[in-house]
């Protein structure tokens, strides 16, 4: 029974590695996310609070929202907005992942 | 290629011309609005001296007006023109605008300003030398004169805010420039706040007055003036908060209240109780105490209120139509002014600018850290130092230390681009201008040498012949 179960939650592990490989996200790095995402801090500030108005917070937010709404506003047709679709535009799928993580990882 | 009407503008390191300006307009407004308030004083104690029949008083208002004449006066006339000296170099286009708007308001000015000083000398000089009937009619010739001064002078500061309608643009008549939406307000919140001023110089003065029975009766005679006139103040002031324009508001909330709200209400509470305590206990009013709370008020006081006003009024210098960076905004049909936004985003500033050095006319590969520099200076320097840690909105502490090029040059491209800062120019520039500005910030950013260049660094202060 235990041998099972440690077989169970093995493969379940691999294939949702696997699932992830598929999908192409690639492991998030935190550290590089906040380095790279320093000129955001601008307005989305380093703790992810904002202060300008119109100006969301990002601190705490779903990791999988962020990665997605930067990867709308990086091919801009679906999210149009002259600041963030310029801001997206020079970020990697691997900047993507790793500014997502970092901005989920803050607390609210 | 034709150039655009720009002049060469000096850069102070870390706090910037801005902080320049700020510094000579606080001594400025200290002085000059102690000496107006003063004016009203002088008439007011006089016409009670002269109705009760107490002509000591005059001894008070002998004593005032020879500190006036000395400190106000010199230092208001030093620093007036000083002004004048700091914001050419600061902002000469913003100047000009002023200036082919209000030629004959400035003059009108310097009219009732050399009233207002021959007032001051005769003021004293004639106390006992002439019938007191007609010293009497002096003084309130003097306080008027005063105060027109004021009156002029913040017609054309409460332009700079905004004309407040579109008229000005289409007539570019001076009287829609002067009589703008916030003149008012603006007006009555000054008026209100050199009664405090005054009175709290007045209190310095009256601390020297060995008499007793002299000292009560002027410390409580301006006391309450003081206070009175405070209240007001803070009236006018919530009433000037409403006649502001949107970018103003933002700013305010955004960046100035939380910086500066304390200070204010600080301000406002000592002021409140130094004179009600004055009021209380006259006897007590020793002179380091009325010092050091003179010192207080017009520094805590005085140096928030310039600093945001000169902030609030962000991303314009002038009228809502010449930008912080000197670039003219938008037509005014009214003065024959046109936009040179467009201009400046087709053929870039380095062809446009004058003074711009002939190296440094098109940026490559070898100048781009001296062109990043040098269109940093010209575009952003006016509102953000360029050192890190510097104190005025230092840019690249504004980026957060950012090193990447190419999301600095993302924040040119998009946020600025479009100016979508309602506090900040739309800036529109090529994209290698763009670039080279990126690579200077992540220059400093990455703490390498940004002045060691082969070219100048007096950069655009360094006039070169245009091509
Ligand atoms: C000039 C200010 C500014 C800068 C710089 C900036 N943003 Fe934004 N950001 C905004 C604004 C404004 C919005 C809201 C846009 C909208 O209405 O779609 C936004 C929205 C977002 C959103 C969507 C949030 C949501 O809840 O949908 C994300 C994610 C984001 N920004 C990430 C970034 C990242 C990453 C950077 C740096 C590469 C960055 N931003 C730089 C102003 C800025
Ligand atoms: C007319 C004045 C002015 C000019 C010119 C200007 N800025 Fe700003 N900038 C501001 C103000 C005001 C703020 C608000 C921050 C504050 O007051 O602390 C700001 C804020 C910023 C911020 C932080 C983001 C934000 O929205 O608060 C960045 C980044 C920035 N400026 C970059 C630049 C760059 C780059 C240039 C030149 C290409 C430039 N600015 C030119 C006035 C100016």
């Amino acid at each position: 029974m235990k041998k099972l179960l440690t077989f169970g939650l093995v493969t379940c592990c691999l294939i949702g590695v696997d699932a992830r490989a598929q999908s192409g996200a690639p492991a998030a790095d935190i550290a590089a996310g906040q380095q790279r995402a320093a000129a955001c801090f601008a307005c989305h500030n380093a703790n992810g609070i904002a202060q300008i108005p119109g100006t969301p917070h990002l601190a705490g937010q779903e990791r999988g929202y962020l990665e997605k709404a930067l990867r709308a506003y990086r091919d801009g047709s679906t999210r149009q907005e002259p600041t963030m679709n310029a801001m997206a535009k020079p970020l990697s799928d691997q900047d993507i992942a790793n500014i997502a993580a970092y901005f989920s990882s803050l607390p609210r | 290629m034709d150039l655009l009407g720009m002049y060469p503008t000096f850069y102070v390191p870390a706090i910037g011309t801005a902080w320049v300006m700020g510094i000579i307009g606080v001594i400025h407004v200290v002085a000059s609005h102690t000496s107006v308030g003063a004016s009203f004083l002088f008439a007011l104690l006089e016409t009670k001296a002269y109705r009760d029949g107490t002509p000591e008083i005059m001894g008070f208002i002998k004593k005032y007006g020879m500190f006036l004449l000395v400190f106000s006066y010199v230092i208001g006339s030093v620093t007036g023109p000083g002004i004048w000296y700091a914001i050419t170099v600061a902002s000469p286009r913003g100047v000009g605008g002023l200036i082919h708007n209000f030629v004959w308001v400035w003059a009108a000015e310097w009219v009732y300003f050399t009233v207002e000083v021959i007032g001051v000398y005769a003021l004293v000089y004639l106390i006992g030398k002439v019938d007191a009937k007609t010293h009497l009619k002096l003084t309130w010739s003097f306080a008027l004169a005063s105060w027109a001064t004021m009156l002029l002078i913040v017609g054309i500061l409460s332009f700079m805010m905004w004309p407040g309608s579109e008229n000005w643009y289409q007539t570019g008549s001076t009287n829609d420039a002067f009589y703008n939406l916030n003149f008012f307000a603006h007006l009555a919140t000054r008026t209100g706040s050199m009664f405090v001023m005054a009175a709290v110089v007045g209190l310095m003065v009256a601390s020297r007055v060995r008499d007793p029975v002299l000292r009560r009766s002027v410390v409580r005679f301006i006391a309450p003036i003081g206070l009175v006139g405070g209240l007001f103040a803070v009236m006018m002031f919530i009433y000037y908060l409403q006649t502001l324009p949107n970018n103003a508001v933002v700013m305010l909330n955004t960046y100035l209240l939380p910086v500066y709200a304390r200070a204010m209400v600080a301000v406002f509470v000592v002021a409140t109780a130094w004179l009600v305590f004055a009021w209380w206990q006259p006897q007590r009013v020793y002179t380091p105490l009325a010092v050091a709370l003179f010192l207080f008020i017009a520094v805590a006081g005085v140096w928030p209120e310039e600093r945001m006003r000169e902030s609030m009024r962000k991303p314009y210098v002038a009228g809502q139509y010449i930008y912080g960076n000197q670039i003219i905004a938008r037509n005014v049909p009214g003065k024959g002014i046109r936009s040179e936004m467009e201009q400046i985003a087709a053929a870039g500033l380095l062809q446009l600018h004058p003074f711009v050095p002939k190296p440094l006319r098109t940026v490559t590969a070898d100048n781009r850290l001296a062109t990043g520099r040098l269109l940093t200076q010209i575009a952003c320097a006016n509102c953000h130092a360029l050192e890190r840690g510097a104190p005025l909105r230092s840019l690249p502490d504004k980026l957060h230390g950012a090193t990447d090029e190419d999301l600095i040059a993302a924040f040119l491209q998009g946020p600025l681009k479009h100016g979508t800062q309602p506090y900040m120019p739309r800036i529109d520039l090529p994209a290698p201008e763009i670039d080279a500005i990126a690579h200077f910030i992540a220059a400093v950013n990455r703490g390498e040498d940004v002045t060691a260049q082969p070219t100048p660094s007096t950069a655009t202060a360094a006039a070169s012949q245009p091509e």
